[in-house]
């Protein structure tokens, strides 16, 4: 059980928090042909456009309700009303999000009644989805905005009761923002081999893998989950949730549906994997197929391949608590020490973790830390690159943003060949810092006067 | 090489087994064999001498697969890393033209890279063509100016063991004698009285490992001419004959080398290894005997103690969580028991050992070690030594890097203890890096999960 240790800092530096806007904008590029709508001033979406275009190098569907001084004193309504009717009207989208952000939500902007006043008035939109989330960028991060958007896509979209009949090869994905596009690819194989469709929300791996289509620009998402896939759901034989932070939108789900129900914190453990197998095992009637079989023993041979690299060495951890949570398991199942435990924001999981201790905090309370608890490697987002650097660490990069490595946002870390990989990124990395044991010249060994030999000729190669 | 001087090598007074069956120099069984050849074996011995050019005479099958994957470290020059081979191709076969090839070779290196010496090992291929490497050996030295010496042990001449004993009679015929010792450092603090100077035979300095022995003995005023071959320098090996002790470590097959250097030179010589508390204080000790010095003795008791004392401490929490575990150990020689009493230091229980290379002497000090009942494996392959873990419900395999994967692959916590290891064990701090890679292994938290069948099964 882990204690945790709250900020008496007035101010954040080098943090590793965002906010909850940032969290919906991520969830909504995994809906079909949607665009997300920020309810807000300007620069709430610039900002998180170009952050999450650095992050995945693809152009990110946006727009904003350019709340400015008048309308933020007078009322805004008008703008989200105006902005709705030319999204509907130019970019022709399947589905809207309309999220608000911290100035919206000072202002008391009530998005569902505007929808609903929408509506009325424009009734020709109707076929367009409209979703209304509520993301201030004053409570919580990006895991809350995330699951703030899950938990409005089933309250919003999913129906209270299930239309009859049971859709019997469906199965229901619900993900955290944990599982990259490359995860999701991963996930689905998992799942097909089974004989079983997957219905991921969001599905960003169909949206952000990082792929060439056709045709040049596209002001919606390029794809993801779709409108029907999502009334559906309820219809599903089982609802798989992977990540704490969607257990409230699990519980939704799980009112909404009448199939079984796997909560599984992530997917970064053998254990944890060995569970989805299971289950996928067994709501399939299906034999687990040979190469799922060989993947895991590729896993048990990369981990026993490892070990002595990895067995008790410290990996200090600064990102969402979602990912916490996953590389702290993965890491002590591994044989590695954990600490110190960098979170932005406090949520329900952290207690839970095994470790002594959770900063709330941010880089500089990591670094205050580091001084005294020195660590080999270090999990966190590209911010964090200095700070490694400085200290001699090993960066692996995790979260959000990864701005400085290519085809990072698509990294596969969960699964059994994520894991695998992972272990083998890992144990490398400690070879590379390991130091063989520095030469000894004794005092005593014997000096001829030889003609000289210049080493560095001995270094041609 | 003739085959009567081969059978000449073969013939080792020194060597319990002369007299008897050979096991170590025996014929390989097709089939059912593991070692290396005769190429391999001097190769091994030799190119740990870290000033000299080592050039291979024959195809790239020798070298290729074989250059830079040994764990001997240098504190100095790597010109013996470079992997220097006359890579002979087809026409060169044909046309005999091998000799010239590698009379070129020879001057190529010596130009390029200005080695104190050359050495040139012979291989099948042109063993069988007949190369007449010990004249191309005379010209280039002459053309070169540095000396230029043949070690010929082609593959098929047999062994590894072999392979070492010819390059300890190549060493002891053609560069052991020729230059005096460099004076002492003038500003030594150690008494002119008590200086005294001995050789290493078959120290390898595996992992940089002898470097937690060396710094022992200069305080004790001890210097080592010449460990042979580890971190070694050609100019020192020719100073040998004036060693007052030698001690051979851990090597049966350069056993020649030790008795030869008695027979012309009279130095006394034993047989140790710095492997545990035991062993370092044994080898010590023979070592002051033997330089017959009381003084040297005395301080050398107080090194002992003071470092045993030291050691002790270090060791505590180790033990504490090594306790109870059972080790089955399959190395060579003088380590068959050696690394046991190591182990014994550590609290660990040795439930077998292997002895298909050690002598009646090594077998009787494991009988004095590990009791009457021990087992001792005489055969090394991969299935006796699992069904033997197996049967005695041991925790670790401790054994050369070739059964990693006997072990790893049986989802069994391993140890190299060979020559491809990466990490240093003797002497006392060696000591307690063996305790903590024993407890890396043995506590990471993979075992209970690789043992595991997976649950849908």
């Amino acid at each position: 059980m882990a204690q945790i240790l709250r900020n008496a800092k007035p101010l954040a530096t080098t943090p590793v928090k965002s906010g909850q806007p940032l969290g919906a904008i991520l969830a909504s590029q995994g809906l079909e042909n949607c665009i997300p709508l920020v309810h807000g001033a300007q620069g709430c979406s610039a900002f998180a456009k170009v952050f999450f275009i650095q992050h995945f190098h693809d152009p990110i569907p946006l727009q904003s309700t350019a709340m400015e001084s008048t309308t933020t004193i007078m009322g805004s309504d008008g703008n989200v009303s105006t902005a709705l009717t030319t999204l509907c009207q130019r970019s022709n989208p399947k589905a809207i999000v309309i999220l608000s952000t911290g100035l919206s939500e000072a202002q008391g902007s009530d998005l569902s009644m505007v929808l609903r006043e929408f509506r009325d008035k424009e009734p020709r939109f109707n076929a367009i989805a409209i979703l209304t989330v509520n993301t201030p960028d004053f409570y919580g991060s990006l895991e809350n905005g995330y699951s703030a958007l899950m938990e409005s896509v089933i309250t919003q979209w999913v129906p209270e009761k299930p239309p009859t009949g049971m859709r019997n090869k469906r199965v229901n994905l619900l993900v955290s923002h944990l599982l990259t596009p490359g995860d999701l690819e991963l996930l689905r194989s998992y799942v097909e081999a089974f004989g079983l469709q997957p219905v991921i929300l969001p599905d960003l791996s169909q949206s952000l893998d990082g792929h060439l289509a056709n045709g040049d620009f596209n002001p919606v998402t390029q794809g993801g989950t779709s409108q029907r896939q999502i009334e559906q759901m309820g219809q599903s034989l089982t609802t798989i949730t992977i990540g704490s932070s969607l257990n409230c939108a699990a519980s939704l789900m799980a009112m909404r549906s009448r199939g079984m129900a796997l909560n599984l914190p992530h997917l970064m453990t053998l254990e944890n994997m060995d569970s989805l197998i299971r289950h996928l095992h067994q709501v399939s009637g299906r034999e687990v197929p040979a190469w799922i079989e060989r993947q895991r023993g590729q896993l048990l041979d990369a981990m026993i391949d490892c070990h002595t690299w990895l067995q008790s060495q410290r990996i200090a951890l600064a990102a969402e608590a979602d990912l916490l949570v996953a590389w702290c398991d993965f890491a002590q199942s591994q044989g590695m020490r954990v600490g110190p435990v960098i979170a932005p924001v406090n949520q329900q999981s952290l207690a839970g973790l095994p470790v002594e201790q959770v900063v709330i905090g941010d880089l500089e309370d990591l670094q205050t830390r580091l001084d005294s608890y020195p660590v080999s490697l270090l999990v966190a987002n590209s911010h964090a690159a200095p700070l490694a650097e400085k200290n001699g660490i090993a960066l692996v990069r995790a979260g959000f943003p990864l701005y400085d490595r290519l085809g990072e946002f698509r990294r596969v870390r969960q699964g059994y060949a994520g894991i695998r990989d992972t272990l083998f990124e890992l144990a490398n990395l400690m070879q590379a810092r390991h130091h063989m044991l520095a030469a000894y010249h004794s005092p005593l060994k014997q000096v001829f006067s030889l003609s000289p030999v210049p080493e560095a000729s001995h270094e041609a190669l | 090489m003739k085959a009567k001087e081969i059978l000449a090598l073969i013939d080792e007074p020194a060597c319990e087994h002369n007299h008897k069956q050979k096991s170590g120099c025996s014929l390989p069984k097709p089939g059912a064999t593991a070692g290396g050849c005769a190429f391999d074996g001097a190769q091994i011995a030799l190119l740990p001498v870290a000033d000299v050019a080592h050039l291979v005479h024959g195809p790239i099958g020798c070298t290729g697969s074989s250059w830079d994957n040994r764990g001997s470290r240098s504190s100095g020059p790597s010109i013996n890393r470079m992997g220097f081979t006359t890579d002979m191709s087809e026409q060169d076969v044909i046309m005999g033209r091998g000799e010239l090839r590698l009379f070129h070779a020879v001057q190529h290196i010596v130009s390029h890279y200005h080695p104190v010496a050359v050495f040139i090992y012979n291989t099948c291929v042109p063993a069988m063509e007949g190369d007449d490497v010990e004249a191309v050996c005379r010209a280039a030295s002459s053309a070169a100016g540095v000396p230029v010496i043949s070690v010929d042990a082609a593959g098929f001449y047999g062994s590894k063991n072999l392979g070492n004993r010819i390059a300890g009679d190549v060493m002891v015929k053609k560069v052991i004698g020729q230059r005096e010792p460099a004076p002492w450092p003038e500003n030594s603090p150690i008494p002119a009285g008590h200086r005294h100077s001995i050789s290493l035979i078959g120290e390898f300095n595996i992992a940089g490992e002898f470097w937690h022995v060396l710094p022992l003995l200069d305080e004790l005023g001890i210097r080592v001419l010449c460990s042979l071959s580890g971190d070694s320098r050609f100019a020192e090996i020719q100073t040998m004959h004036r060693g007052e002790a030698n001690m051979l470590v851990c090597s049966r097959a350069l056993i020649n080398v030790a008795r030869k250097m008695e027979e012309r030179y009279q130095i006394p010589w034993f047989e140790g290894s710095f492997y545990g508390l035991r062993s370092i204080a044994d080898s010590l000790r023979t070592i002051a005997v033997l330089l017959k010095d009381p003084d040297l003795q005395a301080r050398t008791e107080r090194l002992i103690e003071r470092e045993e004392a030291a050691t002790h401490l270090a060791l505590a929490p180790y033990r504490a969580r090594l306790s109870g575990r059972k080790a089955l150990l399959y190395t060579g020689g003088v380590k068959s028991w050696s690394v046991v009493s190591a182990l014994q230091d550590l609290g660990i229980t040795v439930v077998a050992t292997g002895t298909r290379k050690s002598t009646e002497e090594d077998k009787q000090r494991i009988r004095e070690l590990m009791g009457e009942d021990v087992l001792m494996l005489d055969e090394g392959n991969a299935r006796t030594l699992l069904d033997t873990l197996y049967r005695f419900g041991g925790d670790i395999m401790i054994a050369g890097g070739r059964n990693m994967y006997t072990a790893y692959k049986a989802r069994l916590p391993f140890l190299d203890i060979n020559q491809e290891r990466e990490h240093a064990f003797a002497g006392y701090h060696g000591l307690v890096n063996l305790a903590e890679q024993l407890c890396i292994t043995l506590e990471s938290p993979v075992w209970a999960q690789v043992n595991r069948l997976a649950p849908w099964r």
